[in-house]
Order: structure tokens, then C-alpha cells, then sequence
């Protein structure tokens, strides 16, 4: 009796060691796979484990970088306000000062360079949702996603409509945005490649922009004729941030007005 | 022989339950796992990708704060200031910009009917020329007006009867597109096989020509911010 129950203990230890020495070799070394290493599946399966360690390997990175870039906004932000105590000293000893400055505001906030906030819209829009329709006839499967030319023109009836800042999947738009097809994916702006749902938040008069869509020509009708998702919600509050990228001239220059 | 029976019972018992557990585990792995995965790892790369841009692109923005601080320090501060004006005016289309670049004329097409009268094809539609525009972004141009109005974040090109209302002011043809950037580039981006220009000129009549020295206008309209406000950070 006495020795049954002390190999009972050992059983439970033993148990135990086991399941965390898998659990902590699984935690140190997640590259090795080991857990799925030891199951007793084919290599195929032993492959897709693998990718879900790469998986989460990429989830950490982007962490990371996430962080990276909070430090780096914060420190933007802090720069701004030293830049700001410069200004206002400036302007003060320069004659009709305080207008520059108020100008440079002006100019900062058209040059897209400050984050926005106000009332406005929030569009999605998706690809039509796989139905008996969409299955039928696969030659008609291009008019049943989200193009390149869709979002071109949903960003310009925005415009039409008095929109003040556009953004895509939080990408701000500005006057040299481009956006093209970048096969299965849509590029915006520079190198910022989407797949759908598009989310894309616009700070103007809700109503203006709301009923802006509603007119028979505008792309929102030629959508919804094909079910694509086309969902326009008015909002009190839409935060739009600054356009992030290089404003470099290579071949402009600007010509400086009266001299 | 009592004794090893015993013991051969406990080793079973912890290989059975080692073998439950690793199985338990990999199920939770396999369902994750698969077609999904894939689609995930395309999307976080991109994430990546577009994260380590930015931050390359934050981190030069703080030199050039460092650098305009350090102008208001050692340099004049009068000067900084009106630099700052010009830069953010010009980054913001108000200015007017001369360099080299694409000048591109959009007419309509005209053929002889039977009797001798000329016709059109088709009139210019704002498509036409939204898509030159995005082409021309594409390609990279610093700084792009129709008939002179300077296409900013807010301008629209949009049908208005026989007119295409373009910064809110009424035009009609000819049109003509006034890019600043790599001549060669423009150039060559709407001169792409099967791109913008090849689609356009079978309806309508466009020409392109390079050159080293054109002047494209400053934004002419006014802007007023009724709905977005800046964002007051909190401070703490």
C-alpha cells in the first residue's frame, strides 16, 4: 500500500515535469516547435505549427515597432511644443508677427501636416460577400470587388462634397496621393498596399457628405447595383491623423511672391 | 513481482496522459493553422513593412524639428520663422512652383461626318482627367494644376453639366495638366502599353510634350476649416 501511493506521487511529478518541460522549451525556443515536434502528426501539420510560431513571432515584432513609433510620436510632439515656444517668440519682435504665425497654423493644417478631429463620415466598403450570384458566373467577378478606380472616386465625390481631411485605413489623403492597383491589394499613397474592408473616415458636414452619395451618379449607386458592401455612417466624432511620409521637392521650387 | 507491475502501471499512466496533453495542444494548433495563416502572415508583413517606413520617416521629421529648434537658437529667429512659413506654404500648394516636367493638352476628337460637318467623339469626362492625375501621382509629380488651378488635398474634378468643376470654379476643354517632376518619369508612367493615355486617345485628342522649365500656380481659393479642429493633446 505504502509503495502504490508513493508511485502515485511520482506518477503526478512526472506528469507535470513533462508538461512543462514542453511548455518551457515551447516558450524559449518557439522557432524549434517543439510541442508540435513531439505530436506524433505527419510533417505537414508539423509545417503549419510552424507558421503559427512565425505568426507569432510577426505579432511581437509589430509590437515593437509600435512602440517604437508611440516613443517617436511623443517625442514629435514634444519637439512640436519647443518649436511652438520659438514661434511665439518670434512673432512677437517681427512686425505683424502674430498673422505669420497664424498663417503658418493656416498653412500647417492645409499641408495636412496636423491631426484633425471634428464631425464627419465613416464609409466601409468590401467586396461583395460570397452568395449563389457571385458563384454563378466567374467572367463577372470583377465587377464584384473593390478597384482601385472605386476608391479614386469615393475619395473625389468626398472632395466634391466639402470633405476638410480623407483618410483610407488611416493613411491621410493630400493633393499627390495616388492610388492604384497593386494586384490583390490597393496601394495608397506611396508604398501602403490594403486588401478589403476599406475604412475610410472623412472630417466635413456629415449631412453634405451623407447626401453627397446619394445622388444617381455618384459610384455609391453603381456599388450597391453589384452588392458590394457600402456602408456610410455619420459621426460626431471622426479623428483623422497627419499625413506621414516625405514631402521632398527634387525638381519644384517654390517662387517666392513680392519680394 | 508485485512490485515492478506497479511500477510498469504508473509509467503507462504518465505516457497517457503526456500523449492526451501533447495531442489537446496540437489540436489548438491545427485549428489556427492553415489557409488562415497565410492570410495573416501576408497581412502582418505588411504591417511591418508600413510601421518601419514610418518610423524611418518620424525619425527624420525629428532631425528636421532639431534642426529648425537649432535655427532659433543660433540663428535668426525672425528668418526661421518666415523659412517655416514658406516651407509649410509651399509642402501646402499655396505657393506657386517652377521646375521641370509634363504639360499635357486634353481636347476633344473631332472626325468628318459624310456631309462635312465635324462632330465629336465624346466630350471629356472628369474621369479622364481624374485618372491622369493619379497617373501623374503615381509617377511621382511634386506639383500638378489643371487650367491652372493647383490640385491640392481638397480639389474635386467633377461633371457639372457641360462644365468640369475643378477647386469649385467651372471649366471646359481644352484642358491642360501642368505637372513639375522627373520629365522622363511622367512621361514615360502615361505612355505606359495599355495605361491611362493609350485608353483615353481613342475617344479623345492628347498630347504630351516634356519640359525643362514650368510653372505651376499656387492654391488661389480660400480655405476655411469649419469642421476639423487640431487635436488638442491632453496635457498631463
Amino acid at each position: 500500500m505504502k509503495i502504490k501511493k508513493e508511485l502515485w506521487i511520482l506518477t503526478l511529478i512526472g506528469v507535470l515535469v513533462g508538461f512543462f518541460i514542453v511548455r518551457l522549451l515551447d516558450a524559449q525556443h518557439p522557432q524549434l516547435g517543439i510541442s508540435s515536434m513531439l505530436s506524433p502528426q505527419s510533417l505537414d501539420q508539423y509545417l503549419e505549427g510552424r507558421s503559427l510560431v512565425k505568426i507569432e513571432q510577426y505579432i511581437k515584432d509589430a509590437k515593437i515597432l509600435e512602440e517604437e513609433r508611440d516613443t517617436l510620436l511623443e517625442e514629435i510632439r514634444a519637439l512640436e511644443e519647443i518649436i511652438d515656444q520659438y514661434e511665439k517668440e518670434a512673432a512677437e519682435r517681427i512686425h505683424r508677427g502674430e498673422q505669420i504665425r497664424e498663417e503658418l497654423q493656416k498653412s500647417r493644417m492645409v499641408a495636412n501636416m496636423i491631426d484633425v478631429e471634428g464631425p464627419g463620415i465613416e464609409i466601409i466598403l468590401d467586396d461583395r460577400k460570397r452568395d449563389s450570384i457571385l458563384d454563378s458566373d466567374p467572367d463577372m467577378l470583377g465587377y464584384y470587388i473593390v478597384h482601385d478606380s472605386d476608391l479614386l472616386e469615393v475619395v473625389n465625390e468626398l472632395r466634391a462634397a466639402g470633405a476638410e481631411a480623407i483618410a483610407i485605413n488611416g493613411v491621410r489623403i493630400i493633393g499627390t496621393s495616388r492610388i492604384s492597383c497593386g494586384g490583390p491589394t490597393i496601394n495608397v499613397g506611396k508604398e501602403q498596399r490594403f486588401t478589403p474592408p476599406f475604412i475610410i473616415h472623412a472630417v466635413g458636414d456629415p449631412e453634405a457628405l451623407f447626401s453627397y452619395f446619394q445622388r444617381e451618379d455618384s459610384i455609391y449607386q453603381t456599388l450597391m447595383f453589384w452588392g458590394l458592401r457600402f456602408e456610410i455612417k455619420k459621426k460626431d466624432l471622426i479623428q483623422i491623423p497627419r499625413f506621414i511620409g516625405d514631402v521632398e521637392y527634387k525638381y519644384a521650387k517654390p517662387i517666392e511672391e513680392g519680394e | 513481482m508485485k512490485k515492478p507491475s506497479a511500477g510498469q502501471f504508473a509509467i503507462t499512466l504518465v505516457s497517457l496522459i503526456l500523449g492526451l496533453m501533447l495531442a489537446a495542444q496540437f489540436k489548438n494548433v491545427q485549428k489556427v493553422g492553415g489557409n488562415v495563416s497565410r492570410q495573416r502572415t501576408q497581412e502582418l508583413i505588411e504591417h511591418i513593412n508600413k510601421l518601419e517606413q514610418d518610423n524611418e520617416i518620424l525619425k527624420n521629421q525629428i532631425e528636421e524639428y532639431e534642426d529648425i529648434i537649432s535655427s532659433y537658437e543660433n540663428a535668426s529667429k525672425d528668418e526661421t520663422l518666415i523659412n517655416e512659413l514658406i516651407k509649410t506654404k509651399s509642402i501646402a500648394g499655396l505657393l506657386p512652383m517652377e521646375g521641370p516636367g509634363v504639360v499635357i493638352t486634353v481636347d476633344n476628337l473631332y472626325i468628318n461626318t459624310w456631309d462635312g460637318e465635324q462632330q465629336t467623339v465624346q466630350n471629356v469626362y472628369y474621369d479622364d482627367l481624374l485618372r491622369l492625375i493619379n497617373e501623374l501621382n503615381a509617377a511621382g509629380a511634386e506639383a500638378v494644376a489643371i487650367n491652372n488651378e493647383r490640385v491640392i488635398s481638397t480639389t474635386e474634378i467633377r461633371n457639372a453639366g457641360d462644365y468640369i468643376v475643378i477647386n469649385t470654379n467651372r471649366h471646359s476643354v481644352p484642358f491642360e495638366i501642368k505637372a513639375i517632376g522627373n520629365p522622363e518619369n511622367l512621361e514615360a508612367a502615361l505612355k505606359l502599353l495599355g495605361g491611362v493615355v493609350e485608353n483615353i486617345s481613342q475617344i479623345l485628342d492628347i498630347k504630351i510634350r516634356t519640359e525643362s522649365k514650368i510653372t505651376v500656380p499656387g492654391y488661389e481659393g480660400t480655405i476655411n476649416f469649419k469642421f476639423a479642429q487640431p487635436i488638442q493633446e491632453k496635457k498631463s
